[in-house]
């Protein structure tokens, strides 16, 4: 922003300035035109399609002829006896997960970027992004064998090391779902989170380290004072985003992993809802539960986002 | 400067054309309303514009083209481009073009675009999909062209109000015809009851009668574990757990207890009735807490998925001693055994299923056909003509299917030969993703179960072991068509009270809840999670087509 238009008389001056500037930027102005057509036609036009959550839904009136409903489906959604329940495990999952899962990339970054040894790096990244290449039905279809009650690998090696006798029963028991459902997941996805921050890592100055070495900094110092401090925007705008996405516990997983001792446990929103009806083309239902889940994810981002302002760090606006 | 300008314009113009493009992908054609042809009869009175023959063959009078849409399925992957529409074609002058639609979300984008074929096929349609489609005038109605065009549908749907009802949509008519198969050993039967006949005979003991003699032919089975052909790791009795195919349903049935549904209710003399709170389901119960005690059934019959389930009542050699199928999974050495006397003096039944559509909807004429006439009497011909119906619906004739010195039909190869299948997908009928009429007449008249002499297949298994042992078929549950709210309101209370009973069930079976000092609290929870309301939606589905 150049002086005069700070200085000047004000509103005229600025607007004025502002057309002129965009006019004499035009030609990168015309590029940028076609991505925010983009984005109005894809993310802010679709939104009028909220409104379905508030209406009788008919395809063949279309989204604006169908009729006003107010808010019945959101209190058929409210009013479901199991609400509580799945609400409150759809948090626990989420929350579980946000926690267990987000620092250990971090670490793994931090002492991946510390080894000397290539080799080591290399092996133990390709170890770790392994299992994110694997799908999901896979992934359970795993932990079913390897945790199987009365034949899987687990309690063979369990019982052969004399640890433990008869069933195992982490598939048979509804309070150790959310820790095979969180860890699992955790397993699948450190690797491959880690990437970014490495990334973060890798820009850090190695002239800093240099002079830490010389002034007798040990390792650790260097990670916890130098490294850490580096990446701490790209670990706060992740948590902001992934606190954003709380609500939105992934339905395959913990579908295929649902069995008859863990249904307390695993039914989250979207489980169940798709067994009271989604699949038969509730459409306003649907959107009635799309939409509170998002309200409450952009609730808790805005807070997240405050609260970092607030504490000095990074913030997304 | 002018250079610049021209410059400018020509970006200019580029983004307009990037705009507008990005607009016109996301255009539809909502707005165009579709022609409704009602009976097929235009301005010329004439059924079709005058197009279409009122009787015998060719159809019409010049070759049209119907389009149509199917869902995809792997064992007939070639729909859209197998031999038997171009012998429909020489026949009735009619090109079926098919559009094979791969996933469900492409179906449920047909529906929530309005943008349908001429002749809807299987594509799983739901009650709620219909309604809506039948609201928005998007289907022609089919009961008057069946007056009027096919005598043979209109005749069996006469004859068969459950048919009839259970293909009713929600406003009380008719829109689509089914596929119905009515083969006696399909229906009549659900799971057949299969045990490994050769490791009974290594140990001298009988195929099991009683429940008592299940329970100590297995314990032997088990105890015998490595022995001769009985593998070190053998399951003595695996299920699905609480699966209504493979499931512990005819444990229920062998004391008396009979349920016809997965959601645990029996008709008796017309009223609905709930089992999952029958004191009487105890017993059963306390005789599979026991076999499960014994170490006699996994832990795994809770855990497994339905594709771990089915591998390992196939697995040849045989790794499961007892377990419930649709077909025998061992026919060599694997015994087929009726329902066990539970010395109760209740009667030990099998489950049996209804005479239902095998599915319902496999046939929907939109209000886009031009030739609603020609169309129905197209499925007309399929139900009536045996060899075009046979055709349509197992393939080419001479390849798939045949027919005897005494003109009976009979099959060359089937789903049993998953190598011919392949081998000669592009000859292959639609099987259950279009309409058929095999009802029992045609078994009795028109087709030579050759299954029948081939011991131990399904068909050997019905005529000389199930037949008077299953449930009299007014006793199975059939659901009907209810209006969208009460149909909502059911799989909620559904959703509740299954995954509550599951939980239940499992800890009385695995001993982690008793069930004598449970059972009361149990009651008061599946009261209080709405069973009497459940109940009555049920009773009220069943009556919209038991009526």
């Amino acid at each position: 922003m150049d002086t005069a238009s700070r200085t000047g008389p004000k509103d005229k001056k600025q607007t004025k300035s502002l057309g002129f500037r965009i006019w004499q930027s035009r030609e990168l102005y015309l590029f940028l035109l076609p991505a925010v057509a983009l984005v109005i036609v894809f993310n802010y036009f679709p939104m009028y399609g909220i409104t379905v959550a508030f209406k009788d839904f008919k395809p063949h009136l279309g989204i604006m002829g169908s009729p006003w409903a107010g808010l019945k489906y959101f209190d058929r959604f409210f009013d479901m006896p199991m609400f509580s329940v799945i609400l409150k495990n759809t948090l626990l999952l989420s929350f579980y997960t946000l926690i267990a899962s987000f620092p250990l990339p971090i670490i793994l970054a931090l002492a991946l970027n510390s080894t000397p040894s290539q080799r080591l790096k290399k092996i133990v990244q390709t170890i770790t992004y392994a299992p994110h290449f694997i799908s999901i039905v896979i992934i359970v279809g795993m932990l079913n064998i390897f945790f199987s009650p009365s034949m899987g690998i687990v309690r063979n090696i369990l019982s052969g090391l004399g640890l433990m006798d008869g069933n195992l029963d982490v598939l048979m028991n509804a309070s150790s779902f959310p820790h095979l459902y969180v860890w699992s997941g955790v397993w699948q996805t450190l690797g491959w989170s880690s990437i970014i921050y490495l990334g973060a890592l890798s820009a850090v100055d190695p002239a800093l380290h240099e002079s830490a070495v010389i002034d007798g900094a040990s390792k650790f110092q260097r990670v916890f004072r130098i490294d850490l401090p580096l990446i701490l925007p790209t670990i706060v705008i992740l948590l902001i985003l992934e606190s954003g996405t709380i609500m939105n516990i992934g339905f395959e997983k913990v579908f295929l992993m649902q069995n008859a001792f863990n249904l307390s446990t695993s039914e989250v929103i979207n489980t169940y809802v798709y067994k009271v009806g989604i699949r038969e083309a509730q459409y306003s239902l649907s959107s009635a539960i799309g939409l509170f889940n998002s309200g409450i994810n952009f609730i808790l981002i805005l807070l997240v986002n405050q609260v970092s302002r607030r504490l000095g760090q990074e913030s997304l606006w | 400067m002018i250079g610049k300008r021209k410059r400018f314009i020509g970006g200019v113009a580029l983004s307009l054309v990037l705009v507008t493009g990005i607009g016109a992908g996301c255009s539809n054609n909502a707005g165009e309303a579709p022609s409704a042809v009602e009976n097929g009869e235009n301005t010329s009175g004439l059924p079709d514009g005058g197009m279409t023959n009122l009787e015998g063959y060719p159809i019409t009078k010049e070759p049209i083209t119907i389009t149509a849409a199917v869902t995809y399925g792997s064992l007939r992957p070639e729909m859209d481009t197998t031999a038997i529409w171009d012998y429909v074609e020489e026949k009735t002058n009619i090109r079926v073009e098919v559009e094979i639609v791969k996933d469900k979300d492409k179906a449920d984008l047909m529906f929530a675009s309005g943008d349908f074929p001429d002749l809807i096929m299987n594509v799983g349609i739901n009650p709620n999909q219909m309604a809506n489609a039948v609201e928005g005038g998007s289907f022609v109605e089919m009961k008057p062209l069946l007056e009027q065009y096919a005598p043979t549908w209109n005749k069996f749907m006469e004859d068969n109000p459950l048919v009839y009802n259970g293909s009713l949509a929600t406003d009380g008519k008719l829109y689509s015809l089914p596929y119905i198969d009515f083969a006696p050993f399909d229906r009549n039967l659900r799971d057949q009851w299969i045990i490994m006949g050769n490791w009974l005979d290594e140990l001298n003991l009988p195929v099991p009668q009683t429940t008592e003699e299940f329970k100590e032919a297995l314990i032997a089975i088990k105890a015998n574990a490595g022995k001769g052909s009985i593998p070190a790791d053998v399951i003595p009795y695996y299920i699905y757990f609480d699966n209504y195919v493979g499931g512990q349903f005819d444990i229920y049935g062998s004391f008396g207890v009979y349920v016809t549904d997965p959601d645990y209710v029996v008709v008796e003399d017309g009223v609905v009735k709930d089992q999952s709170t029958n004191p009487a389901i105890k017993e059963p119960l306390k005789y599979l807490r026991e076999l499960y005690a014994e170490g006699l059934m996994p832990p795994e019959i809770f855990t497994d998925d339905f594709t771990t389930y089915a591998s390992k009542i196939s697995s040849d050699p045989p790794i499961v001693a007892a377990y419930h199928s649709y077909a025998n999974r061992q026919p060599e050495i694997g015994v087929a055994m009726g329902p066990l006397d539970s010395g109760n003096g209740e009667e030990p039944l099998l489950r049996s299923q209804a005479y239902m559509p095998g599915p319902a909807n496999t046939a929907i004429i939109t209000s886009n056909n031009k030739y609603p006439v020609a169309t129905v009497r197209l499925l007309e011909a399929i139900a009536s003509d045996t060899e075009l119906g046979l055709t349509v619906s197992r393939g080419t004739k001479g390849i798939v299917w045949d027919t005897d010195e005494e003109g009976k039909a009979y099959q060359i190869f089937w789903e049993e030969s998953p190598e011919q299948m392949a081998a000669n997908a592009g000859e292959l009928g639609l099987h259950n993703s279009f309409v058929a009429l095999k009802d029992q007449r045609f078994y009795e008249e028109t087709w030579k179960e050759l299954s029948y002499d081939v011991e131990n297949s399904r068909g050997w298994a019905y005529e000389n072991v199930y037949k008077d042992v299953v449930l009299p078929n007014e006793m199975v549950y059939v659901q009907g068509a209810i209006g969208q709210d009460d149909n909502n309101l059911l799989n909620q209370y559904k959703t509740d009270l299954t995954n509550y009973r599951k939980a239940m069930f499992a800890d009385f079976i695995t001993g982690k809840q008793d069930i004598d000092a449970t059972w009361d609290t149990y009651v008061a929870q599946m009261k209080q999670l709405g069973l009497d309301a459940f109940i009555e939606l049920k009773q009220k589905a069943y009556n919209a087509i038991a009526k």
